[in-house]
């Protein structure tokens, strides 16, 4: 239980971590649009730790940024969701080995899923008439700009937890 | 597989979970807690974010500032070249003016010309202005300033330019007459670019210092009466025949700049 709560508490605060980074930190320009740090931060769980922290900081992750946007609540954690499932499949069944190129496998894989799922949910809120945005030639040209950035910061996540953690050293997953 | 499955199951119903508790309003006060608690940090985040953009914005206006500081610079340099060429033309017109009033109280004509050159060298003590035969200039014409003091001859004549020989020249020779009683008559030689003086002025003939010299008339192209210069001092032994005046220009050779050639 107190695993399970620590394990909480810290999904909890990485995910508002990364979400004001995300939102307070980093400028609003279109440079900036393709640095999706929760997706990431989704990535690097899935590829280094359990599916379980994942899903904790998932529904975290998701629910603070439903919380803040105006688009239909659930579009922002269902797209981590059903992203996350199919990256966990793409792990067990593909990049089976903790290694870099995996790691930036899960990542460009990430962001496409990603993307494909939140603009799907958000036509739909747009075709029920829940919202006014629908996925237009910036909306897939910020895609295109994600699935470069997202791969390169996942890159020197890699660096990082490898140097001070044993999550991504070369061993197979089992 | 199956673990990941059942724990897609569980976070799915957790997460329809939270979607009915928001959609109710049950979740409003956890979300408002949340949000509250993180306002502080996203604000100091924004704070952040503005700071850095605000100091690379001032980066980049001073940059620009400092480019536009040298453009302008730059443009006030032209502006001062411009400015000094303006004030050129300003003195030009109230040259223009004079010559202007001169010309309109004078009964020749006048060709307006300007010097295009200076003096072409050590020994020859003469000018080039700008217009020639296409201006009805021929040579021996008498060339006066501005205010109508002559100051040298038309030398060569070519299309478009026409050289001038300085009276100071030594090669220069003007007839001329001594306002004074006696209406002396007389020539005027040029004394090695220095000055000019006249000579074989007849000993009884009364020149003093002060008295005015003009042209006389007797060439032909010269018209009667225009101011050459002023007697200086007189020189010359009473054992000799004629005497010398040591003549002072009236304006000074070097600040020429607008002239006319006065055309019979």
């Amino acid at each position: 239980m107190a695993k399970f709560l620590r394990k909480f508490l810290i999904c909890f605060l990485l995910a508002a971590i990364l979400l004001i980074v995300q939102t307070s930190l980093i400028g609003k320009s279109f440079f900036f649009s393709g640095f999706n740090f929760i997706l990431a931060g989704l990535v690097v769980l899935i590829a280094a730790f359990t599916y379980e922290d994942a899903l904790l900081y998932l529904i975290f992750a998701g629910a603070l940024m439903d919380s803040y946007s105006l688009l239909p609540f659930g579009v922002f954690t269902l797209s981590l969701f059903f992203s996350s499932l199919f990256l966990e499949l793409l792990l067990l069944n593909f990049f089976t080995n903790r290694s870099l190129y995996s790691l930036l496998g899960l990542g460009f894989s990430g962001v496409l899923l990603y993307n494909i799922f939140f603009a799907s949910l958000v036509w739909l809120g747009y075709v029920s008439g829940l919202n006014d945005f629908s996925p237009d030639g910036r909306f897939w040209l910020s895609v295109l700009w994600q699935v470069i950035v997202v791969p390169v910061v996942l890159a020197f996540g890699f660096i990082f937890i490898n140097k001070f953690s044993r999550h991504f050293k070369p061993i197979f997953v089992k | 597989m199956g673990k990941i499955l059942k724990l897609a199951v569980i976070g799915f119903a957790a997460i329809i979970l939270i979607f009915l508790l928001h959609y109710f309003g049950w979740s409003r006060p956890a979300e408002n807690l949340v949000i509250k608690s993180l306002s502080s940090i996203q604000r100091a985040g924004q704070n952040l974010n503005h700071g850095v953009g605000d100091f690379y914005n001032s980066w980049i206006k001073k940059r620009d500032l400092l480019a536009e500081n040298n453009d302008l610079k730059n443009q006030l340099e032209k502006s001062l070249v411009g400015q000094s060429k303006i004030n050129a033309l300003d003195d030009e017109n109230v040259l223009l003016k004079k010559e202007l009033d001169f010309t309109k109280t004078s009964n020749v004509k006048f060709a307006a010309a300007q010097i295009i050159s200076g003096l072409s060298d050590n020994i020859s003590r003469s000018v080039m202005i700008n217009i020639g035969a296409k201006n009805g200039v021929v040579k021996g014409l008498a060339v006066v300033s501005d205010n109508g003091v002559m100051i040298g001859k038309i030398s060569e004549v070519y299309d478009d330019f026409s050289k001038v020989l300085l009276l100071t020249d030594n090669k220069s020779k003007v007839a001329a007459t001594i306002q004074n009683s006696d209406r002396t008559v007389g020539l005027i030689e040029g004394q090695f670019g220095l000055s000019f003086s006249m000579t074989n002025i007849p000993q009884d003939q009364d020149v003093k210092s002060g008295d005015l010299i003009v042209t006389s008339g007797l060439e032909g192209q010269i018209p009667k009466n225009l101011l050459i210069a002023q007697v200086e001092n007189v020189s010359g032994a009473q054992s000799e025949i004629f005497k010398t005046a040591t003549l002072k220009p009236i304006i000074s050779f070097d600040k020429l700049s607008d002239v006319l050639v006065i055309i019979p």
